[in-house]
């Protein structure tokens, strides 16, 4: 091992007069007439494209643009786990090394680029995008670079889906001025989240699992969000998140997709060397 | 002794200002313990990796012994580094480095980065998100 060393006083110094803000300089990025991605803006940046649109008229029935830039985190309110989410919860549990060290996330499917399914990519979407269409919503997620249908036409769920999906069966419905959306068929392989009072575990659900959704817009810049997890085998009550999500103008979604063989050496070459796992 | 204290304690200060916008790392960051004193080492840099999931930065450091061990350690993804002020050119392969950080308790050549200096004095903040 290189010899460590004590950090010096004046460089820990010049570290302290360097804000984020101080930091990041990054106006020459991107070409001209393109937009940065919703995560790739400063707090500064961010700030100031809101209060170019703060305060215009809006239409209270159009949900569309691009919201957040990191996703929603679910409740911490936990619901208990019924004894069958408990088994499916223990199963999550990374596993560790000889030393007992944790290996990052090692059941999670996300390090091997498994979607992320839903609702975990409204809990983690770098920005997501709703465009209204005659007949349906798209939803649209930076990352993973994908989307969700959520048909407007009248269909019903399917009471009996013929294939279980990463992103599920969705519907949509205007309740006054806000547009509900229910859903269903949901891949059971999927979490609804990692665990982030301890990410050595996710929150698993079953192919039970039904989701509510309720988006209202309070303003040009802000969407009341709602998302209530309902799934008996799993959760003894449902799970209910609220949020007001906010606008981001002058952003455009970026690529952010999972690329396995990028993924697989991230994982070999930074995951497997800091906990000294063969 | 009072001197020691000063400097880690004005460290850990460093580090809550550097790292203030960032938000909690989405991958886990095991193997490192917040028990563990930084350390800093100087190097030059092997692969500068601008990719997602997050952002790898290489670095070869020579010990003691004459002997060239290649270290790893992590920046956010590519939007969040974007945003903290770097680009796919920040750093050139070759070029040296200060890197300072938390080491991993498995005596692994893998750090938790908090900041890299560039030879002209520039300060690159790490992130985990």
């Amino acid at each position: 091992m290189p010899k460590g060393m004590s950090i010096s006083l004046p460089a820990v110094l010049a570290l302290g007069l360097l804000s984020p803000a101080v930091l990041a300089q990054s106006g020459s990025v991107y070409p001209p007439g393109w937009l940065p991605c919703p995560r790739c803006q400063t707090g500064q940046e961010r700030t100031a494209s809101r209060k170019t649109v703060e305060g215009r008229q809006f239409n209270p029935r159009d949900i569309s643009g691009i919201w957040g830039n990191n996703g929603v985190e679910l409740s911490i309110v936990v619901p208990p786990f019924t004894p069958k989410g408990k088994e499916l919860y223990d199963a999550t549990r990374a596993d560790e090394t000889a030393d007992g060290v944790a290996v990052s996330n090692s059941k999670d499917g996300m390090l091997i680029c498994d979607p992320l399914g839903y609702p975990r990519w409204w809990a983690y979407n770098y920005g997501m995008q709703f465009v209204v269409l005659p007949d349906r919503v798209l939803q649209f997620f930076e990352l993973g670079h994908t989307w969700r249908d959520i048909w407007t036409d009248g269909r019903k769920l399917p009471e009996n889906p013929p294939q279980p999906r990463w992103l599920g069966y969705a519907v949509g419905r205007w309740d006054g001025d806000t547009f509900v959306i229910d859903s269903t068929g949901y891949d059971d392989r999927a979490w609804l989240q990692e665990d982030r009072r301890d990410r050595r575990w996710g929150f698993p659900h079953s192919d039970q699992l039904r989701l509510v959704e309720r988006y209202r817009r309070t303003s040009h810049t802000t969407l009341d969000a709602e998302l209530t997890i309902i799934d008996p085998v799993v959760y003894t009550r449902p799970w209910t998140t609220k949020a007001t999500i906010q606008l981001s103008p002058g952003t455009e979604l970026w690529e952010y997709l999972c690329v396995t063989s990028e993924s697989e050496a991230f994982n070999e070459q930074r995951l497997k060397v800091q906990v000294g796992a063969k | 002794m009072r001197c020691q204290w000063v400097r880690r304690a004005t460290f850990a200060l460093a580090s809550v200002v550097l790292l203030g916008g960032a938000v909690a790392a989405h991958h886990s960051q095991p193997g490192f313990s917040p028990n563990t004193k930084p350390i800093e080492l100087k190097g030059t840099v092997a692969e500068y990796r601008w990719r997602n999931p997050h952002v790898l930065f290489f670095w070869d450091v020579k010990e003691e012994n004459g002997k060239v061990v290649r270290w790893v350690g992590e920046f956010g993804s590519v939007p969040s580094s974007i945003a903290r002020g770097m680009t796919k050119d920040t750093f050139k392969v070759g070029e040296a480095v200060t890197v300072t950080g938390v080491p991993a308790t498995a005596g692994t050549p893998a750090m938790q980065l908090r900041t890299v200096v560039k030879a002209d004095g520039s300060v690159i903040g790490g992130a985990t998100e």
